[in-house]
């Protein structure tokens, strides 16, 4: 078998209304960012059920972004507000389960800032390839 | 009020209404009206929809993203049923009466056409022009085909065009020659090849030999430089062409397959036709050119041995090299044209007889003639044309004696077969031809040639340039000539100047009386033209030839008109005369009829046709001597007839395709002077001139004079192109455009709208930046206007969100904001104020911050006008925790700072004196007018404007105009922000709407489609098309093998790629597969699914499929777009993308909606003004209203309001109370107040509560909620302690009541006291923000300064010599209101400011009262006597609102007002559907103003209640009853009041109608009993699962 370079897998999920918007425009604009991206569109951030998280993590996803609007610009009122809620319970809970707060972002991005999506993308890559592969795809290849 | 209920209509109006103008409020406007059953034409001057609000970074007071908000208006105006959009579209002209009105629009041409384009940008990629981007305030460039932003609607690109290029008008065949000038700029010379071909198929000739009539009109020669050297350019390109091959070899197969009409579906008549072309010159070969690219088969006859024409034995080959003659013809008999050469067509209709369908005679115009003077048959005289073909056949080694050296070039030493070697050459002619003669001559040995002509040295026909590059040869000319004989003589030669004897041959000799020498250039095979054209052996001989001198005017009805000079006979020696006066075609060939005259054919001028049916003749042969370019045009001409006559032979013979001709040309492009100037500086101002061999190097051989441009030279000389036709035209967009959308033939249209109303919402532009000029804008580069600061801080703006400066992209640091530029000044004609500047100034100044901490903003103001909702809080937010800098003092003038560019501004401190201080960067607050094209609108509409071009409405009748049927919303009535726009725009619908409510329903359509197949039993069978987006997708991503990879997986019954899988035909294949396969979920892998979804979804519910049994895998955007370098990991993911979306699909269930009956009617909660207005506006729509009003009385506030004892608002209550009680529509309940409201959307139970207790059920579908407002009472400044302390309001009743000028006067109502009164000098001082902007009422009551300023005015109408003082902290008269301020200081108002800290103090005094204020900005201090002092008092919600909150479950704001569902967008509705607010309930604001909020509450209601039922959404949530435990966790999570629990089943339940489908309550359940329908817990399982399975683009260690 070839030896591979780590290629860290994010599972993003983002909000209909901004930062999949955002997404769209960085594409519509050709800024470039890595390929370790795969996008679940969610009507609002603050559809992220704890089990959307834990699950990619637990089956190998190296990261898990959660997007969505800025404070006070959910389509739905507050539906980010009640994301970043549970983002930080999160945080707290997944350390219990051996897993690093780290594979977990949360962002806040508009339907205009592509360039900030496109940035988001590239250092989250970036930092998950410093943290090396989620142990439970070393687990998994076991 | 709407003219509607004078009358009932004797017929029933039109369903339809006009928008113009589809920024936010046009937007809002149809959207109200298409929901509420009309249909709406949107018609937009640009082209997309969004108006000045695309443009806007944030918005105040909430900072939200203006395009995050405002896309999902777009999407849903987009995709309407009910709203057609017209872009590109104005106003011509209203025909017609309210209710059938007929509107006349212009549609400008677009020249892309919005149903093909796909948006995919292809074309601006390809583009070579660059302009300046309005959207982005011209910071950044952007091409000529544009997409106005990224996200418009119709997301389709325009063209910029001013016109057609004056170098393309003025050349015969169209060339689009500003397009590879262009295109040379940008280096991309295989391009600009492409170009010159689609039009010219002899680049290489053209760029040598053409008479550029281009270049006389280039715009550059027009505005006084020198033109752009079009041709040499040409020929530049066709050079580097030649040197390419490689390069080129596309390019040519991409022509051929083309067509001379890309984009157009080839004529299936044509395919194969067989047609004859008679004649291989420029005419000839072009018209098989085009006719072999249309499909046809050519054969081409040519009765020389070589191909060419004129172009190949007429011109010398030190002019046009026969090796270009040569190659340009290959190209075109490359295209599969058959050439028979040597051969002479005796009868062109023979060849109808044979098997050809269509004949096309050019052969042109060879037949020299002689003037038949004495001695023009002897031997030595010539003729130019025989003269010139034979050198020519000699160089190619075709004729006797022939030498030609490599590139047909030769040496005068050899044996010369034309026989002027050593001898003495006279060529008679002063045209091209002549002195193409004269230079063969000399170059083959002559030993003296010279010229002689009728025309003067001036007037001679050929160019300039080019006698002066013969005499430069030392050939001699002699101009303004008459031919008297030439003479001759048995002598030997080279003894000139002995006239033989018997020789002379008298002649009539004054006219032109030529006669041809005989039959034809023979041919080759015929043998007559080879070798000499003259022998000196032949004994007799020329000597030379007998001038005169003549004054030439010219020729009368083709005979020379000149007299003779006395005494000018000259004999000029010569031993041979070369004749060059004229040509003309051989015409044996056709029938006599066809023929004109003796001279050339005969043909219809615009077709080409002869009299012979399927015989077309053209070039020379029709036209006479004439260039090359009007042969090619000829050409063109006559392959267009006969591709039209082949489609309908025997039919009359129409030019084909019509769009390409019939004298629809669009205009030529004109530089305005002033542009040209500007263009003129800023370019490269030197003409590449030629470079030439030296005259005595040249005259040797015949290789060519001039050399071409370098490549250096070309694209400097491309860059001197002002570029005034803006689009060039040069088709790069075509090529690149692979869904065949681009149309640059497209033409203006004229549209007719047959509508009931016109609502017009043009919207709005910003003063000029230089309106100021002592502020430097344009002059120094970093101040910039408020438009282009926000351009700059928005993340998608020319700069990605970067705050710098224009100068050198420096972060600046200090920002100074400079308000009321072009507002609020009389000395620029804009003296009212424009509203909005203060507000976003504050945004921008925190946005600023927000993006570079360490920005410092300084915001130098007169007045800080922050009166709407939020904004008063917002202001001092900027100014108290933002660290933004408020300094009241106007800036007198801005200089730069040498050397760094940075900014001194000059004001005047607080103490009165002037002080400097320098900034980095100086943000002009640019004021507000309308819209350009506005006032041209209102003249052809007939419409009333005042002085400042903004519509009148008349007072009270918010967004009505002075036309009956036409109604105006937005920036066009005033300056004004969002969401006073968008209620406006209501307002103007709800007119509307009022105007045409019997037709409602009557043009709105419903979607039809067939019934839904029942796929629940079925296994999940998918269908996958995969989408190349031309290549966009299709460049990165390998989409065969994506499709491969699909295949594989489970579940996926079907897989294919398609070229952009969004077109119609791709609709229609989708739906064919769907049943050929048993397909029962659909995946689309293309671009994203906010746009391309709701397509997809229709197409498959065509196909019987649930809409929601469909995923989208976004694989442009998210895909190919953002990882272009890397072809692997762009493959890897889209099958990523795919699988996921496939596992999902497999999964997906069907969704349906909810539905809920409607119930018509409307409650209407409050009887102030608003509720009036609100429930007249209903019943006017023809909608039942209960009208609940807690007092015994109608009327609210509205009862108390006299301003400036200006009894209209009596009158207006008056007729609104009538109104209401005679409208049988209209319930009105007094004395009753809500107490209990159950139910939701569509179906509301209402109970009130009179005062006698007695209870009563409303049933109703929506609710207004228009409760009102209230006075506060001031606790201070003596208020109620003093009777002369009292508000604005009691003195508005004293006033009223009243002569009210005296402070004494209380009311007597005494004519006599009141004059008595009067001249008193009474002494009033009002004291301003008696309430508001203080900790009680943290927020400005809008209303009082103007209040204050008209009770002011009245005092002072009724008294001149009163004292009235005005103790204000701002003065917020926006809008129009202005004007009354200004008003109020002429007429010797005063006005103290003071500050909150240091407010006035009110002590009684001997005589009435004593005010003692620190005026600011200095800080004196006034004592001031006053007769009587005036509060202004807060405004605040009625009680009862709480109350009323709670029952509807609507939210209140921290002052007590109600919260409307968005700041901006949604200012009249509240989050959950179904209650909507207006007046004092929502916020302090004028009558007019409340007004206009009723009747845009009024029709946000009516939009909902004119539907039949309603329907949930489909994307909602759902509650497993099993799994819940009814613990309340998403009752109290959800926002829209959708969830309960439900007391007899015991578990957790959703009102479906109230759902919006957020799924707040699905992640916070605890048992997982709660699940989103579209995105159930399995689905995105199942696309987590996919996406980890796939092989992902791990990458051998190292490589990456």
């Amino acid at each position: 078998m070839v030896e591979t370079a780590f290629e860290p897998r994010i599972i993003g999920y983002l909000c209909n209304w901004c930062t999949y918007t955002g997404a769209d425009l960085a594409g519509t604009s050709r800024l470039q960012y890595p390929p370790n991206l795969r996008i679940i569109r969610l009507m609002c951030s603050g559809a992220v059920d704890v089990s959307y998280v834990l699950k990619p993590l637990l089956h190998g996803a190296d990261g898990v972004l959660i997007g969505g609007c800025h404070p006070g610009d959910c389509h739905y009122q507050e539906g980010n507000y009640k994301a970043r809620r549970r983002a930080a319970i999160l945080a707290e809970s997944i350390k219990v389960m051996g897993l690093d707060p780290r594979r977990v972002w949360l962002r806040w991005i508009s339907a205009s800032e592509g360039q900030r999506f496109a940035e988001t993308i590239a250092s989250f890559t970036a930092e998950l390839k410093q943290l090396g592969p989620n142990p439970t795809r070393v687990l998994w290849t076991l | 009020m709407a003219k509607s209920e004078e009358g009932t209509p004797e017929k029933r109006p039109v369903g339809a209404v006009a928008v113009i103008g589809a920024g936010i409020g046009g937007m809002q406007a149809a959207l109200d009206l298409a929901d509420g059953g009309f249909k709406v034409y949107l018609a937009d001057a640009g082209p997309a929809i969004g108006g000045t609000m695309a443009q806007l970074d944030k918005t105040f007071p909430t900072n939200d993203c203006a395009m995050c908000i405002m896309s999902p208006k777009l999407v849903e105006t987009g995709r309407h049923l009910n709203i057609e959009i017209l872009t590109m579209a104005e106003v011509v002209s209203l025909g017609g009466e309210p209710g059938d009105f007929t509107l006349r629009l212009r549609k400008k041409p677009r020249f892309v056409d919005t149903k093909t384009c796909t948006g995919c940008g292809d074309c601006a990629a390809a583009c070579p022009i660059q302009r300046p981007d309005p959207f982005n305030a011209n910071l950044s460039m952007r091409k000529a085909i544009y997409r106005r932003y990224p996200q418009a609607i119709p997301n389709a690109f325009a063209i910029e065009k001013r016109g057609e290029a004056p170098c393309r008008h003025a050349c015969p065949i169209e060339q689009r020659a500003m397009g590879y000038v262009a295109l040379v700029r940008e280096g991309r010379f295989a391009d600009a090849y492409r170009t010159i071909r689609q039009d010219n198929p002899f680049p290489s000739v053209c760029g040598r030999v053409c008479n550029h009539r281009c270049e006389d009109d280039c715009s550059r020669a027009t505005a006084g430089d020198t033109a752009v050297s079009i041709m040499r350019l040409k020929r530049f390109v066709s050079d580097w062409a030649r040197s390419h091959p490689d390069e080129i070899q596309p390019m040519a197969l991409a022509l051929a397959a083309q067509g001379p009409n890309a984009g157009r579906s080839p004529l299936e008549a044509l395919q194969g036709a067989r047609v004859a072309v008679v004649g291989s010159g420029p005419a000839g070969l072009t018209c098989a050119a085009d006719l072999a690219r249309l499909g046809c088969r050519v054969t081409v006859f040519e009765a020389l041995p070589v191909p060419g024409g004129m172009m190949r034995v007429g011109i010398p080959a030190y002019r046009l090299p026969v090796v270009e003659v040569q190659s340009d013809v290959s190209d075109v008999l490359s295209l599969g044209i058959e050439l028979v050469l040597n051969h002479r067509v005796e009868d062109a209709s023979e060849l109808l007889a044979q098997d050809f369908q269509a004949v096309f005679v050019a052969v042109g115009a060879p037949i020299g003639q002689k003037l038949r003077i004495s001695g023009h048959e002897l031997p030595g005289v010539l003729l130019a044309t025989e003269f010139l073909r034979a050198v020519s056949l000699q160089s190619a080694g075709l004729a006797d004696g022939a030498s030609a050296g490599p590139g047909g070039q030769r040496t005068p030493t050899s044996e010369d077969g034309t026989g002027v070697m050593g001898k003495r050459v006279l060529v008679i002619g002063g045209g091209n031809v002549a002195i193409d003669a004269a230079m063969t001559a000399l170059r083959l040995g002559a030993l003296w040639v010279g010229m002689a002509c009728l025309e003067s040295r001036e007037k001679m026909p050929a160019h300039d340039w080019e006698v002066r590059d013969a005499e430069a040869e030392g050939i001699q000319v002699y101009p303004a000539r008459t031919f008297k004989e030439i003479t001759g003589s048995d002598d030997a030669i080279g003894d000139p100047g002995t006239p033989a004897a018997g020789g002379t041959v008298s002649g009539d000799t004054n006219s032109a009386n030529e006669e041809p020498d005989g039959r034809a250039p023979a041919p080759a095979t015929g043998g007559t033209a080879r070798g000499r054209c003259w022998s000196a052996d032949a004994g007799n001989h020329v000597t030379g030839v007998r001038t005169a001198r003549i004054i030439f005017r010219g020729f009368v009805g083709g005979r020379p008109d000149f007299d003779e000079v006395p005494g000018g006979e000259e004999l000029i020696p010569c031993d041979v005369v070369i004749f060059a006066i004229g040509q003309r075609p051989d015409l044996a060939l056709l029938p006599g009829e066809a023929q004109a005259g003796r001279r050339t054919i005969a043909v219809e001028g615009e077709t080409l046709a002869t009299q012979v049916p399927g015989i077309f003749a053209g070039g020379d042969a029709v036209t006479g001597t004439a260039f090359v370019v009007d042969a090619i045009a000829s050409g063109h001409r006559a392959a267009r007839s006969i591709s039209a006559y082949l489609c309908q032979p025997g039919g009359p013979v129409a030019v084909w395709p019509p769009a390409l001709d019939a004298g629809e040309r669009p205009a030529q492009a004109v530089l305005d002077p002033q542009e040209a100037r500007a263009l003129l500086a800023a370019k490269p101002d030197r003409r590449a001139e030629p470079r030439k061999r030296p005259a005595n190097e040249r005259k040797r051989d015949f290789g060519e004079i001039e050399a071409a441009l370098t490549e250096q030279e070309a694209v400097a000389e491309a860059q001197r192109c002002l570029e005034c036709g803006i689009c060039s035209e040069c088709l790069q967009c075509e090529f690149a455009c692979r869904a065949g959308a681009v149309r640059h033939d497209d033409r203006e249209e004229t549209v007719d709208l047959n509508v009931g109303a016109v609502i017009l919402a043009p919207g709005l532009k910003t003063v000029a930046g230089n309106v100021r000029p002592e502020y430097g804008y344009a002059v120094f580069p970093n101040v910039i206007t408020s438009l282009e600061f926000e351009r700059m801080l928005s993340a998608s703006g020319p700069y990605g969100g970067v705050v710098q400066r224009p100068s050198d992209g420096r972060h600046p640091r200090k920002i100074a904001f400079i308000q009321c530029v072009g507002s609020r000044d009389l000395t620029c004609g804009q003296d009212y104020c424009s509203s909005v500047c203060c507000m976003y100034t504050a945004k921008e100044a925190i946005m600023a911050r927000e993006h570079d901490a360490n920005v410092e903003p300084a915001i130098f103001y007169m007045d800080v006008r922050a009166f709407g909702k939020g904004f008063e809080r917002y202001y001092k937010r900027a100014e108290h925790e933002q660290g933004v800098r408020y300094v009241r003092s106007m800036v007198s003038c801005v200089k730069e700072v040498p050397g760094s560019q940075d900014l001194r501004l000059l004001y005047a401190t607080p103490d009165g004196k002037s002080t400097e201080e320098t900034f980095d960067l100086v943000v002009l607050a640019m004021g507000l007018r309308p819209a350009d094209g506005t006032l041209e609108m209102a003249e052809r509409l007939g419409l009333r404007l005042n002085r400042f071009g903004f519509a009148e409405s008349p007072p009270y009748g918010p967004a009505e105009t002075n036309v009956p049927g036409v109604f105006v919303a937005g920036a066009f009535a005033a300056p004004k922000d969002i969401p006073e726009t968008v209620i406006e725009a209501s307002c103007a619908a709800a007119k509307a709407a009022a105007l045409l409510a019997p037709a409602r329903g009557t043009l709105a359509r419903q979607p039809v489609y067939p019934e839904e197949r029942n796929v629940s039993h079925e296994d999940a069978r998918v269908g996958v098309f995969v989408c190349h987006c031309g290549i966009n997708i299709g460049g990165v991503v390998r989409v065969p093998e994506v499709v491969d990879y699909v295949k594989s997986l489970p579940g996926v019954v079907y897989a294919e790629h398609n070229l952009y899988t969004c077109s119609q035909d791709t609709q229609e294949r989708i739906k064919q597969h769907i049943l050929e396969h048993g397909i029962n979920r659909v995946v689309v892998a293309s671009c994203t699914p906010r746009t391309h979804e709701p397509l997809f979804q229709d197409t498959i519910r065509q196909a019987g499929l649930n809409p929601h049994l469909f995923e989208l895998a976004n694989i442009r955007e998210q895909d190919s777009w953002v990882h272009r370098a890397d072809r692997d990991a762009a493959t890897s993911k889209a099958k990523g993308l795919v699988a996921m979306a496939v596992a999902k699909a497999a999964r997906l269930r069907p969704l349906y909606r909810r539905r809920v009956d409607m119930d018509h009617r409307a409650l209407v909660v409050g009887g102030g003004p608003a509720g009036l207005t609100a429930a007249l506006s209903l019943a006017d729509q023809s909608f039942d209203v209960h009208l609940v009003e807690r007092e015994e009385v109608l009327g609210g506030n509205l009862r108390h309001v006299r301003p400036g004892a200006d009894a209209s608002p009596q009158q207006v209550l008056a007729d609104l109370i009538d109104r209401v009680g005679r409208n049988p529509r209209i319930s009105v309940h007094l004395g009753a107040r809500v107490s209990g409201v159950t139910g939701y959307v569509g179906q509301y139970r209402t109970t009130i509560r009179y005062g006698d207790g007695q209870a009563e059920e409303l049933s109703h579908g929506a609710a207004i909620i228009a409760t009102g407002g209230r006075a506060s009472e001031p606790h201070e400044y003596l208020y109620g302690q003093h009777p002369c302390v009292i508000t604005q309001r009691e003195l508005e009743s004293r006033l009223t009541d009243a002569g009210g000028t005296s402070p004494v006067a209380s009311g007597s109502g005494d004519a006599e006291s009141e004059d008595a009164a009067a001249g008193q000098g009474g002494a009033w001082v009002m004291i301003q923000c008696a309430g508001s902007r203080e900790d009680a009422h943290p927020y400005c009551s809008r209303i009082c300064c103007t209040q204050a300023i008209q009770n002011a005015l009245a005092i002072k109408r009724r008294d001149r010599q009163a004292q009235v003082t005005i103790l204000y902290r701002d003065i917020r008269t926006y809008g129009f209101r202005e004007l009354l301020y200004q008003e109020a200081r002429a007429a010797g108002v005063r006005f103290l400011q003071y500050n909150e800290d240091a407010k006035p103090a009110v002590a009684p005094a001997e005589h009435g009262l004593r005010v003692e204020v620190v005026a600011q900005p200095d800080g004196e201090r006034f004592t001031l006597p006053a007769d009587f002092v005036v509060l202004a008092p807060a405004i605040e919600p009625n009680d009862g609102a709480v109350e009323l909150a709670q029952m509807f479950k609507v939210p209140l704001s921290e002052d007590g007002f109600f919260l409307e569902a968005h700041a901006k967008l949604r200012p009249l509705d509240f989050a959950a559907d179904g209650v909507y607010l207006a007046g004092l309930a929502h916020s302090p604001r004028f009558v007019d103003e409340t007004m206009a909020q009723a009747h845009g509450a009024a029709m946000r209601a009516a939009a909902l209640l004119s539907r039949d039922q309603l329907q949930s959404a489909a994307i909602i949530a759902s509650v497993n009853p099993r799994l819940c435990a009814a613990c309340g966790i998403c009752v109290d999570v959800c926002p829209y009041s959708a969830r309960r629990i439900n007391p007899d089943e015991g578990h957790a339940e959703v009102l479906e109608v109230l759902c919006q489908g957020c799924g707040a309550c699905v992640a916070a359940c605890p048992n997982g009993a709660s699940y989103q329908r579209g995105f159930e817990f399995r689905q995105v399982f199942g696309m987590v699962d996919a996406a980890l399975e796939e092989a992902w683009h791990d990458l051998p260690a190292g490589s990456s």
